[in-house]
């Protein structure tokens, strides 16, 4: 494997879980954003706000990624191939970095369950 | 790797020949060295420059508000005051001294001889040095800058700002931005390519992991500065309205694109110190850090997290309150990594026996302030809060218990601990003591009162206040605090002209018994041999390494090919992969920072032609300096030690002058979508200036741009694999070079007879355009400069590092355009 994919892959996997924020926390941060802008905030689905329903959707998302990333740091295929490697440091950050991850996207999104949508405060 | 590469003595005159080589110019020509070491040593000297000129405007501001309505400084002159001193604080000392110090230390802590491109660090210095100096001097001709630090429009557009001011900003700024960004590319490839053999990720020193986040973070956020000073320099010189409500433009944007990267950059400045730290709190404890890990880490989600940050500086402007929430929630969540850190110093201190010597009283002053100034961050993350403590003194007090505890302590206690690598002597213990006293009861005398000014109602950035206001006496001590913590500053000047001697070629030791390489004796080459590394302290774990290196037992002992080299090696396990030569002493990266220079500053007052000609002038030196740096395999595979032999020239993805350009085309894509931020931000708060469909230009030029710009890649890879046949590749690369022009023009031409000045879209579509221009030109030098190098016979199928780099730059800026075209005239369709 030629030096910049290998880098690129271990960079990847190192940081998978913070990404993972990041790619939620601009989902939201875009779609609250448009629809309090341009949608219609007060719409609702089965009685529940549209746009909370939707932010839960992009969480349980984002933990389901987060989930994934974990189970491969710490059991599956990264985890071997960390080891084979020699580097176990890989998966353990890997690890680490989505549990710190996960926690990150819930307390991000806790707040869209209480907070009021689109009104300045 | 615990057998020695090369046993036995060194033969006669290979170190006299290592000397020989490394030696850097004499007498006036030392302008054009290009040694980290020497870079380094001018880069820390000069943000300290920059440090003590900002120091001194501090001291006249306190001097100033001291006592109610005094007339010492007038309003102006205070403006332009508190304006340089934030920023030339921000940019001009505190980015280029973190920046300074990895300069001047990686390559040895990785056992490097230098950097990987030590012409573009000499590039950055001496640009940032021009530039960090003529923008300072614009006080003395009563033009500095006077809108605040961060410039917001619109009392900076040129309707409340007419004169020049502003523009020395703008265009100041976003020219040492250019250098801060070299700077990045330089240590991001250093780090991960010329780490000594074996130095695994997991055996980084931790100051190199928070060099490379600290990189990874101004690549992606310091396009965004550099960007929203584009455009209001746009505003201000052509009227394109980005930031006028009144034409379908909007403040706001640039207060997100600016604290995009404001933001991150309080962590730019930050992480480095906590790397530092890192690295001295176990020297001085004896003990190898507690939690590698974590902090590494900790490092990592700081580096994130801090991108989720910038909307706490706009909790007042009116957006959404779930928005707001979401910002809350990231801002307290940074302190969770940060306080990793702070618990991981404290464990390893009461893991080992801590010294209580300068460096020590530094880093217990830095625990100290900087925690107070997280609590204070924690407490203004909090929207009720911070609406009570928006822009007052409580503001300025948690700011600089951040940054100055965060950074400059810490940056003291890495001056007293590391400057015996580089000077004949050590500071003085004794003065050490009296500067970290004077400091410490200083800093917390002038700015914990702040804290309470505030909470009293003083706003920030007013030049004096009524007596019957009751702030006298506060700001009285803090004044009092400023001066003391000054005569500390001082005094450390006088132990550094009393005792910092510097030298390329004897240390002073490892004095403190610290574990790792840049300890090693070292001299103009950097290290006698490269080690094998296997631990995070290579020097506890094998005590007779630094013999072993000084005797030449190790890698590279010599200069197989009688130039500068050092080994690159693999970024993930640091196999050795090839000897990279090395430039050495050159006036060209001098005269292109001379000539960028004057190309920026002379633009701010109008002076287009000298302007232009300065821009061409480091055109030529650039075009100049690069011309030797692809040398091809001039010299066989060379043997370094233990058998090993390596190649003397790589191209491809294993080059490491292809991983530099891939860095540069991430700045360049944050750069993009910083200006597809601006585009779809304008739409969202004034879609009403947005064209509807059936007004929007035809698709057929766009069709037509697109399917050039796709003939453009299509010549490139044709090139790429023609390199064998002259001929077919030049006139690829000539083909390609006119599709890319042309894709440009009809780009440019679909959208007719829009006004850039006529409105918010207007504006927003040409940034988009312009930034393509600038990056299509930029391309196009890049496949004239390639061809020169063809007819030169530079240029092959194996000497091919020039024409990968070109080739690179090419398919971006293709993909650019064709993303661009996409943008521009299916985003209004679609909306």
């Amino acid at each position: 494997m030629s030096a910049e994919r290998s880098f690129a892959l271990t960079a990847l996997r190192m940081g998978a879980g913070l990404l993972v924020w990041a790619a939620h926390f601009a989902a939201v941060y875009v779609y609250v954003a448009l629809v309090c802008a341009h949608g219609n905030p007060g719409s609702e689905v089965l009685g529940f706000s549209t746009v909370r329903v939707v932010v839960m959707l992009m969480t349980l998302l984002a933990l389901g990624a987060q989930w994934h990333i974990l189970h491969q740091a710490l059991r599956g295929r990264w985890r071997k191939e960390a080891q084979q490697d020699g580097q176990p440091f890989i998966a353990w950050i890997a690890a680490a970095a989505a549990a710190a991850g996960a926690v990150a996207v819930l307390w991000s999104a806790l707040p869209t369950l209480w907070i009021t949508l689109c009104v300045p405060p | 790797m615990t057998e020695l590469p090369n046993p036995g003595l060194r033969p006669r005159g290979e170190y006299e020949k290592l000397l020989a080589i490394w030696r850097p110019p004499s007498g006036w020509r030392f302008l054009s060295a290009v040694n980290n070491t020497y870079i380094g040593m001018f880069y820390v000297g000069t943000a300290l420059l920059f440090f003590i000129l900002a120091g001194i405007l501090a001291l006249l501001m306190r001097v100033q508000l001291a006592v109610p309505e005094n007339q010492f400084l007038g309003p102006e002159t205070y403006n332009q005051f508190f304006t340089m001193h934030g920023t030339v604080m921000m940019f001009l000392f505190a980015v280029p001294a973190v920046e300074a110090v990895g300069v001047l230390l990686l390559p040895n802590m990785l056992g490097a001889r230098d950097l990987p491109f030590p012409r573009l660090s000499a590039y950055a210095y001496w640009a940032y040095l021009v530039g960090g100096l003529v923008f300072f001097a614009s006080l003395f001709f009563d033009v500095a800058p006077d809108g605040g630090w961060f410039l917001y429009p619109p009392l900076s557009s040129i309707v409340f700002s007419p004169g020049v001011n502003n523009d020395f900003w703008l265009l100041g700024i976003g020219f040492i931005e250019i250098s801060a960004i070299a700077g990045a590319i330089e240590l991001i490839v250093g780090i991960l390519r010329t780490r000594a053999p074996g130095m695994k990720l997991s055996q980084m020193p931790v100051f190199a992991w928070a060099m490379l986040v600290l990189g990874g973070m101004i690549v992606f956020a310091f396009p965004a500065v550099i960007v929203c000073t584009l455009l209001l320099e746009l505003e201000r010189a052509f009227h394109w309205p980005f930031f006028m409500a009144d034409k379908g433009g909007d403040p706001l944007l640039w207060q997100h694109l600016f604290w995009f990267f404001g933001h991150p950059e309080v962590y730019i400045i930050f992480l480095p110190a906590a790397g530092m730290v890192s690295m001295m709190v176990p020297a001085m404890a004896q003990t190898p850090l507690m939690g590698y890990r974590l902090t590494v880490l900790a490092l990592l989600a700081t580096g994130f997290l801090s991108f989720g940050l910038w909307v706490h500086h706009m909790y007042t402007t009116g957006i959404p309150q779930l928005s707001l929430s979401l910002f809350t929630a990231a801002s307290m969540a940074v302190a969770v990594p940060s306080g990793i850190q702070v618990f991981a110093w404290i464990a390893t201190f009461a893991a080992g026996k801590a010294r209580l010597c300068t460096p020590t009283l530094f880093l217990l002053g830095f625990l100290f302030i900087f925690v107070l100034g997280g609590l204070t961050g924690v407490m203004v993350a909090l929207v009720p809060f911070d609406w009570q403590a928006h822009d007052s003194y409580f503001v300025v007090a948690h700011l600089h218990y951040v940054l100055i505890g965060g950074m400059v302590f810490p940056l003291f206690a890495a001056m007293y601990y590391w400057i015996p690598t580089v000077s004949k002597r050590t500071l003085s213990e004794k003065l050490g003591r009296w500067v970290f006293a004077l400091m410490f009861i200083g800093f917390n005398l002038a700015f914990f009162p702040m804290h309470i000014t505030g909470m009293a109602g003083m706003p920030r950035r007013v030049y004096t206040y009524a007596e019957s206001l009751g702030w006298g006496p506060l700001n009285l001590l803090s004044t009092v605090g400023a001066f003391v913590l000054a005569s500390g500053v001082l005094l450390f000047l006088i132990d550094l002209a009393r005792n910092f001697r510097p030298t390329g070629a004897a240390d002073t030791g490892n004095v403190w018994n610290a574990g790792t390489l840049e300890w090693v004796p070292n001299s103009v080459y950097a290290l006698r041999s490269i080690p094998a590394v296997n631990g995070r302290e290579p020097l506890w774990e094998r005590p007779t390494l630094c013999e072993e290196i000084e005797a030449g037992h190790w890698y590279l002992p010599d200069a197989p090919t009688g130039r500068r080299e050092t080994i690159v090696t693999h970024p993930v396990d640091a196999r050795p992969q090839y000897i990279l030569q090395l430039p050495g002493p050159a006036w060209s990266s001098f005269i292109a920072a001379l000539g960028t220079a004057a190309f920026f500053l002379l633009l701010t007052v109008k002076l287009v032609v000298p302007a232009l000609a300065g821009g061409i002038v480091a055109i030529a030196a650039i075009w100049r300096w690069a011309w030797t740096t692809d040398p091809g395999a001039t010299h066989p595979p060379a043997d370094i030690g233990g058998g090993i032999r390596l190649p003397v020239y790589a191209s491809g993805p294993v080059s490491h002058a292809w991983w530099a350009t891939v860095v540069l085309l991430l700045v360049m894509g944050s750069m993009f979508l910083s200006a597809v931020f601006a585009y779809l931000f304008l739409w969202t708060v004034s879609p009403e200036y947005w064209p509807a469909a059936d007004a929007l230009p035809g698709l057929g030029m766009p069709a037509l741009a697109a399917a050039l710009f796709v003939a453009s890649v299509l010549c490139a890879q044709y090139a790429s694999k023609r390199l064998d046949r002259k001929r077919a590749s030049r006139i690829a690369i000539v083909a390609g070079l006119v599709t890319l022009l042309a894709a440009f023009a009809l780009a440019l031409r679909a959208h007719g007879a829009l006004s850039p000045a006529e409105s918010g879209y207007g504006a927003a579509v040409y940034a988009l355009l312009s930034l393509l221009g600038f990056y299509v030109a930029a391309t196009a030098t890049m496949q004239l400069y390639t061809l020169a190098r063809s007819w030169y016979g530079l240029l092959d199928a194996a000497r091919r590092v020039t024409f990968d780099n070109t080739r690179l730059m090419w398919l971006y800026t293709a993909a650019q355009g064709l993303l661009t075209l996409a943008l521009l005239h299916g985003y209004p369709r679609l909306a």
